[in-house]
């Protein structure tokens, strides 16, 4: 089922009134695509996709905020929780909307930060 | 209406905060230069309040940088506000001008008297984000706990 309760083993997905967030297994890492605003309404979703994909036993996650255009301090703490807890997390950030907010609370020097997908999922 | 009609409104208290920090039931006439906003206090309103305020800020000319910083700050202001407000209670917001800065104000009513936590992370990146920031709380007019936080920001992005 590839509907928003997201049951399968495979593809999740969460949604909010302005985001959503999509779990994807593949031969590699483990993706979670984050589109539109990561703010309060949407991160507590992509907290629950992160600890879905830890249980499931994933121990490199690529969080892929490309397609996001707006970052909210929520946001930024699940990523900070996260890379706490699973030291191999990636970032995917391009574009001073979301580079800006991570710049001005100094989580590019603590995050592993990528400008591209396939170089996330490269791990160079 | 005429210039002295304007000039006897004592609705218009040229001190912002204190002309908010008493909201009255319903609007007042907008007679000056604010924006307000009224919503329900859900995150859903989220994205409708960041629209408003990147305007607002586009609009005094604010550089690219600091609009995106200010519509960051208005989004923490109201999700601190929103989860801390009674459910089914409203958020009152207001932007104004005041010289080079774009200020926003807005108001919940909480449960009891609540303070913010100053040491969060949300917190930080807010006085990291803004110029001025201040938090009290209160009675409201209908004598409810209200919580107030004020942020003001200026034009350019020097801020990182």
């Amino acid at each position: 089922m590839d509907d928003d309760t997201g049951q399968g083993d495979d593809v999740g997905k969460a949604t909010s009134a302005a985001g959503s967030v999509e779990l994807i297994t593949t031969d590699g890492p483990t993706v979670l695509r984050v589109t539109g605003a990561l703010d309060l309404a949407l991160a507590p979703k992509l907290q629950q996709l992160v600890e879905r994909a830890v249980r499931h036993g994933d121990r490199v996650l690529v969080v892929d905020l490309t397609e996001v255009d707006f970052l909210a301090s929520a946001g930024m703490s699940v990523l900070v929780r996260t890379h706490r807890e699973q030291p191999g997390m990636r970032v995917v950030a391009e574009g001073r909307v979301v580079l800006r907010p991570l710049q001005i609370t100094r989580l590019t020097d603590e995050l592993d930060i990528y400008p591209t997908l396939d170089a996330a999922v490269a791990g160079r | 209406m005429t210039d002295s009609d304007r000039g006897v409104y004592d609705g218009g208290v040229p001190d912002n905060r204190a002309a908010t920090a008493a909201p009255r039931a319903g609007f007042t006439p907008a007679v000056d230069d604010r924006i307000r906003l009224r919503f329900a206090a859900d995150l859903l309103n989220l994205p409708v309040v960041r629209s408003v305020a990147g305007t607002v800020a586009a609009l005094q000319d604010h550089d690219i940088d600091a609009i995106s910083d200010f519509k960051l700050a208005v989004d923490e202001v109201c999700s601190t506000l929103i989860t801390r407000a009674v459910p089914g209670s409203e958020l009152e917001c207001s932007f104004v001008r005041d010289g080079d800065l774009v200020c926003f104000e807005a108001a919940a009513t909480t449960a009891a008297e609540v303070v913010v936590d100053t040491s969060s992370f949300g917190w930080r990146v807010l006085t990291t984000l803004t110029d001025r920031v201040d938090s009290w709380a209160g009675p409201g007019p209908d004598g409810q706990p209200t919580l107030h936080i004020y942020i003001a920001r200026g034009r350019t992005g020097g801020t990182a």
